[in-house]
């Protein structure tokens, strides 16, 4: 079952051969919990989502529609992200509490390095969006055109705006070096 | 930086990333090697790019993990109950039923022989253990019936069900399932004759409306007509609704309709 690909063990998974999203999530876990530790900057709150992620994907197992796996997975994960921010803007205390979590991870980060910080800092400079294709691009490595498939856009769209945003992060990068 | 210099400069991440043809590839590093000012934005993105490559992936918590398992097991487990009894069982399960519960008869007899020669307690113990058995024992031939080939057989099974008290979740929806797709009509009539009597439970309500939205055959019709407006269900108004405004449906099914609406309404 091991050398199955993404898509072959989902198929399996939709059939309610739920055992075999045991493989999915240990391919996948660790990268969706990356991406969303780069856009939340939350290991708890990252690792909720992730979590949810994977329940998710069983729950909805029969929509899945033999598309590429990789772009779906990542597709909810935003999903749940997304209603996560949406709940997070409406809640003044809890993004006192993010705050508080920021800062408490910068020191700790300026230890480790201080050139690596201007970078994290550059990050969070940029719009959300942005800051999302940076990660999913530069970070996590996802080609453009799987990128579009998971945003709803297309592959040029994403390469113009993926070639702008490191351009902007490089800027904001270098004023602080 | 003149417009040549833009120009290039908006290649440089494609140039990194060998994502050029060879011809642009060529006319790029030849600008480079004389334009300091690209050569030192195509430095700094490479100092960036390296940046980030070297960033560690971070491991989550190990209990994310249980937490997986627990979550997977509870979906099986979720997944098992709701369950549909399969419509193709081969006839073989049947025996197999019937031999356990001929093994439970005979041992219900000789528990019954044996608490005679025991005290009387244990003896009423034994029995209502076994008598519990044999209910469950009994809903389990009951579905391997309503599978069988015969539909004499499908028939005395639906009959059977409708004998108990609280039948299991799979009696009903084996019963749900004979109203809905059995080939003969009446299998269908008598599982949804069965089924009015366990009209307590949603799902039973909820699949009573759903067969009188796709059935086809006018005594179907009529008696799941009759079963809705003796239950008092009104959400299959719109269904009724439906059947009159419709050319096809026959004019003593509309009859029954017209009959049966004021009741609910």
């Amino acid at each position: 079952m091991k050398n199955l690909t993404d898509e072959e063990l989902m198929i399996l998974v939709s059939e309610d051969n739920l055992d075999m999203m045991r493989i999915l999530f240990e391919r996948y876990h660790i990268r969706i919990f990356n991406f969303l530790l780069k856009m939340t900057k939350d290991r708890d709150v990252s690792q909720d989502i992730t979590q949810e992620v994977f329940y998710k994907a069983i729950k909805y197992r029969k929509s899945y529609k033999k598309g590429k796996f990789s772009s779906w997975i990542y597709t909810i994960a935003r999903n749940i992200f997304s209603d996560h921010y949406q709940s997070k803007k409406n809640k003044d205390q809890r993004l006192d509490e993010v705050e508080y979590k920021l800062e408490e991870e910068e020191t700790s980060f300026i230890e480790k390095s201080e050139i690596n910080e201007q970078l994290k800092n550059a990050l969070e400079k940029l719009n959300q969006s942005d800051k999302e294709l940076v990660i999913m691009n530069r970070y996590q490595g996802i080609k453009y055109q799987e990128i579009a498939e998971i945003t709803g856009s297309t592959a040029g769209a994403v390469k113009t705006k993926v070639h702008r945003a490191i351009h902007k992060l490089k800027d904001l990068y270098l004023q602080n070096i | 930086m003149d417009m040549d210099c833009k120009q290039i400069e908006e290649k440089l991440i494609d140039y990194l990333d060998n994502n050029l043809d060879p011809t642009e590839y060529d006319a790029i590093t030849a600008h480079l090697s004389s334009c300091p000012n690209c050569q030192e934005s195509l430095k700094q993105l490479q100092q960036m790019f390296k940046e980030i490559e070297d960033e560690k992936e971070e491991v989550p918590n190990q209990n994310i993990k249980t937490n997986f398992e627990e979550m997977l097991l509870t979906e099986k487990a979720l997944l098992q109950d709701s369950k549909v009894v399969s419509l193709h069982q081969p006839p073989k399960t049947y025996w197999k039923t019937a031999i356990q519960i001929a093994a439970t008869i005979a041992l219900i007899v000789s528990a019954y022989f044996f608490g005679k020669q025991q005290n009387q307690e244990s003896f009423y113990e034994e029995m209502a253990v076994l008598q519990k058995e044999k209910k469950q024992l009994k809903q389990e031939v009951t579905i391997s019936l309503i599978e069988n080939e015969s539909a004499s057989k499908r028939l005395q099974a639906v009959n059977y069900a409708e004998e108990f008290e609280k039948p299991s979740n799979d009696i009903l929806e084996a019963l749900i399932s004979k109203m809905f797709y059995d080939d003969h009509i009446n299998v269908r009539l008598a599982a949804a004759e069965a089924l009015t009597k366990f009209s307590d439970s949603e799902m039973v309500r909820k699949s009573l409306i759903d067969a009188l939205e796709i059935e086809k055959d006018p005594g179907m019709q009529i008696e799941l007509i009759q079963i809705l407006v003796s239950i008092q269900e009104k959400r299959a108004i719109p269904s009724m609704e439906k059947l009159l405004q419709n050319e096809e449906t026959p004019s003593y099914v509309k009859d029954q309709v017209t009959i049966g609406l004021p009741n609910l309404i």
